[in-house]
């Protein structure tokens, strides 16, 4: 089991690499992780210390400034530099892609394989409670859970986020152990006598792994996007520049004929949800197993 | 066919019920104080209790005889003195947690009238004293529950010695065990009265109905150009599967599926309406302030569809069929607009019929940015006010309508499929 | 002019997939005759270029497939220099096609007489095309009903007389089918065979049979080619080939067939009617 595991890997490592826009991709995606590492070292640093950032010192004398020497990317209206504070804007979009996945992945496997696995009255259930969730409209919904969940800031994003994503990966997963549930493999384990928790996790999971990393890389993404909208409506999170709120902050300034802010922050999202959304693509047709080269 | 689609409705009941049930999940039982969501901060109990009378918030959960009420909510002396601190006679010891009330003195703790009822006081006390009409004597800890009427004294009162308080709660008595939060919630529903809006005021079926033609406005116009643009692009890619305009417009369609909703707006407000002057910016007098958000709905929504139709074009092009098609002599555009079509379009249903339950939330976004009367500006409002009911009932509509988009799915699939067993 | 009674001659085709390192030569140097009235089988196993030499005789080719060279002569006429229109003028009409799964190869959204109809729609106009249909589906002794009866509503052996229908529509000179029994259940290949013997002797229909199964060969074919890897090893008259094949390979390809009795020289002529079911 374990070296066709390997294989599987390999070959798509292969495919994925004669895909030039994959590879632009990922390393863009490289990029982005390392600003947002850089942004958390920044972030804790002075966090720790308890000093105030650079990228939230409140400087109006600098204010507006277009795009030069000292300021690449210019500065806000608060005379905070901008390219930074997109640095530190990326630190979030990563927090809560990563959150939201964490909070998804877990329950979406989970009740998939369960569902897939054992079928009957588990899968009902299972299908009975993917189907209430997807009805609910999206949004509205994510937007409603932020608002009652008892914390304010970001908790409530993240649940919301993370309670509707699980959703669809749950629907994949289990349409992959109904599959492989009737391949021969497992027939054998059953008749070696290995249990259903050993059969599941060790023999079924490996082979669902790409679903569920193509999954991660498409809806990162869509998190970020969503996050970015509610920032923009002043839910969620306060005081750390988000890009939503710098797109909101930007948005009145565009008019008045100041566009470095709305044009970078721009420019950044649209770079990491395309990078993700076409490298998500991209594994997906690479860790295919069913085709061929 | 009948027997089909009664089979189907039946099979949508658990769905409603599990929507049902999530909503009252989510706006009953995750919050720890709903009222104090909806109505801020700045609000006596009494309002606090209002509003959660209105909405059968006081009541149990799911089952059960005894309600609170905010006249007396629950406190744990443990955490300080709470609101006892307004009496100087009542003594609070934080080494103790307990509360002494001196000899001689008369106090109700209650923050304002009780509603007609019965009710129960759950007292840990020694000392003496008398609670709402009932003597209290104990020389040592002992828990009593003492029920009074509204009628009457409800408070304490010592005489010569003093009472020690180490717990106190307040209950009203329901006669009805089911009377119960969720019960209330499904009466609601049946009753159709999807709740009171505390911004504006008015019932919230009003403001639905009031919102739904502006919505449909909007997202109509979308829904059907967006559909035709998308399915006459996905067919030129098929057409020209591979080449360089197939490629081109695959590009195109990620492109415009990675930019953010907010951005298509802001730019389409900023280039289109204030720099260009093509259209208004904001408000809804006439058709010409429907352009410019319609036309940003359908190009957001273009990238992801083209992807989609073209995917499943394809799909059907790599069918036997098909070569079978132009073994008999068929032409290539005949093949694609109408032997392949017609199998396309059946996936392409199921996608298109899915997306009508959006039609009626608006785009919650368009509508707030441009000012349209709709669902969505309602939605977005009542979030951002906290207006507790409109957005449950947006959420629950929205869900209904949902099933209901799925069962007419199921059926149009059986229409158009031949292949479909009406059983 | 003598009459060139040659309805199809293939010389020297050469059909490529890929370039460079990643040639595929699926078709390499082949030439072969179908004779008017002939059943001429092309026989190899998958993977031989077989199909790809059928489908290319109106350029039916997968798309990636490029006509590196050759001529591919139709009653005189060379294909591969057909302008599209022109071709689709022919398919159909004067080169029909049967397919290896019936199940599949038809449209599942429309009836199997609107289908059969537009054969006959694209190639011959005024015709009652209701009645026409009607005529085919008895043609392949099939009740007229069928006609208003959707693919998956009907069995495997049932679609293929219907692809027989179709491809017959327009009255083709040949008929190239490519394993038309290979996915059937052994009784209903030996009816659609028989059906196939049948029409090819009313109608004067000329065949070209691709097929890796010698059985067949033997029962329909007047003459064989073998091909390996895109090449042709052996050919001649089926009498020929299958008791005396000359190529190593076509007696690997004969004595591969499992039998239950040793080969026998006459078990195999068509002439004995004592044609053995249990050695298939």
């Amino acid at each position: 089991m374990i070296k066709q595991g390997q294989s599987l890997w390999s070959d798509a490592w292969r495919r994925l690499k004669k895909d030039r826009i994959a590879m632009v991709c990922l390393g863009l995606v490289v990029l982005f992780t390392l600003l947002a590492v850089y942004g958390e070292v920044v972030y804790f640093y002075h966090h720790a210390k308890d000093i105030t950032p650079a990228y939230q010192k409140i400087n109006l004398d600098l204010a507006y400034q277009a795009p030069g020497a000292a300021h690449w990317m210019g500065t806000d209206g608060l005379g905070r530099d901008v390219m930074q504070r997109l640095v530190q804007g990326v630190r979030i979009a990563y927090k809560v892609g990563i959150i939201t996945s964490l909070i998804a992945i877990p329950i979406g496997v989970l009740l998939g394989c369960l569902a897939g696995f054992y079928g009957g009255k588990v899968d009902d259930f299972v299908v009975w409670l993917y189907s209430t969730f997807a009805s609910m409209p999206g949004l509205l919904f994510i937007l409603a859970i932020a608002m009652v969940v008892p914390e304010n800031g970001l908790l409530g994003v993240y649940l919301g986020i993370g309670l509707t994503t699980w959703v669809g990966l749950c629907r994949l997963v289990r349409g992959e152990v109904l599959k492989h549930k009737e391949q021969t493999y497992v027939q054998a384990a059953k008749a070696l006598g290995l249990g259903s928790g050993r059969i599941m996790f060790k023999h079924i999971l490996p082979n669902i792994l790409h679903v569920i990393i193509v999954t991660f890389t498409l809806r990162f993404p869509a998190a970020v996007g969503t996050e970015v909208i509610m920032s923009y409506l002043g839910i969620g999170v306060q005081g750390e520049p988000s890009w939503g709120l710098m797109i909101d902050s930007a948005r009145m300034r565009l008019w008045q004929g100041m566009w470095w802010e709305m044009t970078f922050v721009t420019l950044a999202l649209f770079l990491l949800v395309l990078a993700f959304n076409l490298l998500g693509d991209a594994l997906r047709d690479a860790l295919d197993p069913r085709l061929d080269d | 066919m009948l027997k089909y689609i009664l089979k189907r409705t039946v099979q949508m009941v658990p769905t409603v019920i599990g929507v049902i049930l999530l909503t009252f999940v989510l706006f009953n039982i995750v919050p720890n104080d709903l009222a104090a969501i909806a109505l801020g901060k700045n609000v006596t109990l009494e309002m606090l209790e209002n509003f959660d009378q209105q909405r059968g918030l006081n009541k149990p959960l799911f089952l059960g005889t005894r309600a609170k009420n905010r006249a007396y909510e629950d406190h744990n002396l443990a955490d300080g003195a709470g609101r006892w601190r307004a009496w100087s006679n009542a003594v609070y010891s934080a080494a103790t947690a307990t509360l002494t009330i001196q000899p001689g003195a008369a106090i109700n703790p209650l923050a304002f009238p009780l509603k007609d009822g019965e009710y129960e006081w759950t007292a840990t006390y020694r000392g003496q004293g008398n609670l709402a009409g009932t003597e209290l004597d104990a020389a040592d800890w002992q828990t009593e529950k003492v029920r009074f009427q509204t009628m009457g004294e409800a408070g304490f009162a010592t005489a010569g010695n003093p009472l020690e308080i180490k717990a106190l709660k307040l209950r009203r008595i329901t006669t009805n065990p089911f009377d119960s939060q969720l019960f209330f919630y499904f009466k609601q529903l049946m009753r159709g009265d999807l709740g009171f809006s505390e911004y504006f005021k008015q019932p919230v079926s009003r403001l639905l109905l009031d919102g739904i033609p502006a919505s449909l406005s909007l997202t109509i116009p979308i829904f059907i150009i967006g559909v035709v643009v998308s399915i006459s692009l996905s067919l030129v890619c098929a057409f020209f599967r591979n080449t360089f305009i197939d490629r081109f417009l695959v590009v195109i369609a990620v492109a415009l599926m990675s930019i953010n909703y907010l951005i298509y707006i802001v730019a389409g407000q900023y280039l289109l309406a204030y720099k260009q002057g093509l259209f208004p910016v904001w408000g809804y007098e006439s058709w010409r302030y429907l352009v410019l958000p319609v036309l940003i709905g359908v190009v957001s929504g273009l990238g992801s569809n083209i992807r989609f139709y073209r995917t499943v074009m394809l799909d059907e092009m790599y069918k036997e069929y098909v070569r079978t098609a132009f073994a008999k002599g068929v032409s290539k555009p005949r093949v694609l607009f109408v032997h392949v079509l017609k199998n396309a379009m059946i996936p392409i249903i199921t996608n298109v019929v899915i997306a009508i339950p959006f039609l009626y939330t608006g785009s919650l976004l368009l509508e707030n940015f441009f000012g349209i009367p709709g669902l969505g500006y309602l939605g977005i409002n009542a979030i951002l006010s906290s207006d507790i009911d409109v957005v449950r009932a947006l959420v629950l509509i929205g869900a209904l309508l949902f099933v209901v988009a799925n069962l007419l799915t199921d059926i149009c699939y059986a229409v158009a499929d031949p292949r479909v067993k009406l059983k | 002019m003598s009459e060139n009674t040659n309805i199809l001659e293939v010389q020297n085709l050469r059909v490529h997939f890929g370039r460079g390192d990643e040639r595929v030569k699926a078709v390499d140097d082949v030439s072969f005759t179908v004779g008017r009235g002939e059943t001429v089988a092309l026989v190899g196993e998958s993977g031989s270029g077989k199909s790809i030499s059928a489908l290319s005789i109106t350029k039916l080719a997968p798309r990636a497939a490029r006509y590196e060279g050759g001529r591919i002569l139709f009653n005189g006429q060379n294909m591969l220099d057909l302008s599209e229109a022109e071709l689709r003028s022919v398919r159909g009409s004067q080169i029909s096609y049967i397919f290896q799964e019936p199940m599949v190869s038809f449209n599942p959204v429309f009836t199997i007489g609107w289908q059969i109809g537009e054969a006959i729609k694209l190639h011959r106009k005024g015709i009652d095309r209701k009645a026409e249909t009607k005529r085919l589906l008895k043609l392949v002794h099939l009740p007229e009903r069928l006609a208003s009866a959707y693919p998956h509503q009907m069995s495997g052996g049932q679609l293929q007389r219907c692809m027989i229908a179709m491809a017959l529509a327009c009255s083709p000179e040949l008929l190239v089918a490519d394993e038309p029994t290979t996915a059937l259940d052994v009784t209903v290949q030996r009816e659609i065979l028989n059906l196939l013997l049948e029409l090819s002797e009313k109608v004067g229909l000329s065949i070209l049979m691709i097929t890796h199964n010698f059985g067949i060969v033997s029962d329909l074919a007047d003459r064989v080619y073998v091909m390996k890897k895109g090449r042709l090893v052996e050919e001649g008259t089926t009498k020929n080939v299958l008791y005396n094949p000359q190529h190593d390979y076509t007696k690997q390809l004969m004595a591969a067939v499992p039998r239950l009795r040793p080969v026998e020289q006459n078990s195999l002529t068509t002439e004995n009617t004592e044609n053995t079911e249990e050695s298939k």
